[in-house]
């Protein structure tokens, strides 16, 4: 690729869209802990909460491999916030947008937001998906098999094409009021999944004492047996599950947005009023209603049945509410290839896409696996810009290379990028697993080709501007 | 000023009151208490009087500017 190419303006743009976090955080604009808190509490109960939980009970996992697991998951989730992406969010305090930029240069930037549009409507198209179960239920239409991959009647495309439309409405007209007001529904989500499985629970059977309660968890509801056509998941995929789930958050680094606020690393820790509320009590939670409604996978009848005409209106406005901030994110990424668009229809035609996707609920009844590749295939940078900032200057290497010699991408940071998910594609262990392994590869493959490219790639023009000629 | 203070006061506290009381119900109904049916009007009612309330605790800055000064004289002081 010509570094003089027309990928130029289409990184300019992309800066220019970024222009107003490109300074980094000053000290008075730091945020106090609570505030962290409220943060990560709110964004962590999300309509996929009422997939999640229930995936479990249908992949038969058992009571205290799930118990144990998601302690030691959402720990080890904490702990990543916490020790890799919080210290460098607070000692560069940029995002990792302009960070990433420093390291890998504009094309690989712009590499990185593409992938990230797309994952970003898959998201959001399973999130309507769920939404959509609840609406469903209004005009008798019932949500697809557990194994159904394509549209399943005109009903559901009908009721998801209305949903996805509604979403990309809100998000195209950009109802700041409507968004500030989806604040409030975060601690009332919390009560319903927490007040809907408690109430639910006569249903799954009878119990009178706290030993006859675990061991009606035990036998009615992660009894163990994985439904039919599921593959069944034990303790340490549910302990890798809780850890990855946030991935592109933690480990990944999108969090230095949210950690350049934060006065110490320490404020990682507050990611733990996120991580037990919402990836613990909601998980179980939703475990116990699917369990309550016979293993049926239907996010919108779960609720119902836990809690009436309040749970579908949970299910939908939790669709919604993840929905609408990810069709955003999507829209303001492939903002950069389609210049001189609006905004409103840079965001539509993500609405659109997320809309058509909605549509097959594949995505929605694979959202472990979904969520488990979103993960790993960002992991790469990750691994990059956390070796990039730890690792390059103990070794003797420049850091910044693309900044400093005006490269429009490193070479290093892409090679490493492309042979790790190679290497995870071909790896013989579970798509749970592969990340982990993953990250130490992307992490020895990015220093040693930024070795090679430090002493062998010359500087494209001398650092005017940060710009390349 | 201080009649907006007052009424968002008074929001926050019947919001709080409103959680407490679907969480209440939940466990009412857990117990055998009441019946499940019963839990699930008293949800619904405590759901919509957390609609009704909480906005003016948590997001005062949607009715105006007046509202939003108010909102930091509050006992529980809305997020911004």
């Amino acid at each position: 690729m010509s570094e003089k190419g027309g990928l130029h303006g289409i990184t300019e743009r992309l800066d220019a869209l970024y222009e107003f976090d490109r300074e980094p955080v000053t000290p008075d604009k730091l945020q106090s802990g609570p505030r962290f808190a409220a943060l990560f509490a709110g964004e962590h109960v999300a309509g996929t909460e009422f997939v999640i939980g229930a995936m479990f009970v249908l992949h038969g996992v058992s009571a205290s491999d799930l118990i144990w697991g998601l302690l030691l998951g959402n720990a080890l989730a904490v702990l990543s916030w916490t020790l890799i992406c919080a210290p460098i969010g607070v000692k560069v305090r940029l995002t990792l947008y302009w960070y990433l930029r420093k390291i890998g240069g504009p094309g690989v930037t712009f590499i990185y937001n593409i992938a990230n549009a797309f994952l970003y409507c898959i998201l959001a198209g399973a999130m309507i998906s769920v939404a959509a179960t609840a609406v469903g239920l209004a005009f008798g239409v019932d949500t697809p098999a557990l194994s159904a991959k394509l549209p399943t009647g005109v009903g559901w495309v009908a009721i998801t094409l209305v949903v996805g439309s509604v979403v990309t409405v809100v998000a195209v007209l950009g109802f700041d009021k409507l968004t500030e007001f989806s604040s409030v529904c975060s601690p009332w989500m919390l009560l319903v999944f927490f007040a809907g499985a408690v109430a639910v629970l006569p249903q799954v059977g009878e119990f009178h004492t706290a030993g006859e309660l675990w061991e009606l968890a035990r036998t009615k509801i992660w009894n163990g047996v994985a439904v039919a056509g599921q593959e069944k998941l034990g303790f340490w995929h549910i302990c890798f599950f809780a850890w990855f789930c946030n991935l592109a958050m933690h480990v990944d680094l999108s969090d230095m947005a949210v950690f350049r606020y934060a006065k110490s690393w320490r404020y990682g820790l507050y990611s733990a009023f996120g991580m037990f509320p919402g990836h613990f009590m909601a998980w179980l939670a939703s475990g116990i209603m699917v369990a309550a409604i016979g293993l049926k996978m239907s996010p919108g009848q779960m609720a119902v049945n836990a809690a009436g005409l309040a749970g579908a209106v949970a299910v939908v406005v939790a669709g919604w509410t993840t929905a609408n901030p990810t069709m955003y994110r999507s829209g303001l990424a492939l903002q950069t290839v389609t210049p001189n668009w609006p905004r409103w229809a840079v965001t539509l035609t993500a609405g659109v896409v997320t809309t058509i996707l909605s549509c097959f609920p594949f995505f929605f009844m694979r959202l472990l696996d979904f969520v488990a590749i979103y993960g790993l295939i960002l992991m790469p940078v990750g691994a990059a810009v956390f070796a990039e900032f730890w690792l390059i200057p103990r070794l003797g290497i420049r850091q910044y290379r693309a900044e400093q010699r005006g490269w429009f991408m490193s070479y290093a940071l892409l090679g490493s990028w492309a042979i790790t998910l190679a290497a995870c594609y071909f790896m013989p262990i579970h798509l749970f697993y592969r990340w982990l392994p993953g990250y130490f590869i992307a992490l020895g493959l990015y220093l040693g080709l930024a070795f090679v490219e430090d002493r062998l790639r010359p500087a494209v023009v001398a650092a005017a501007a940060g710009g390349v000629s | 000023m201080n009649g907006r203070v007052t009424i968002i006061n008074v929001a926050s506290v019947l919001a709080i009151l409103s959680l407490l009381a679907g969480l209440g119900a939940a466990i009412a109904t857990f117990t055998g208490a009441i019946s499940f049916d019963s839990y699930k009007l008293i949800f619904n009612l405590a759901s919509l009087a957390w609609f009704l309330t909480s906005p003016l605790w948590f997001v005062p800055q949607l009715f105006g500017e007046r509202w939003k000064e108010a909102g930091k004289g509050a006992w529980l002081r809305p997020k911004s």
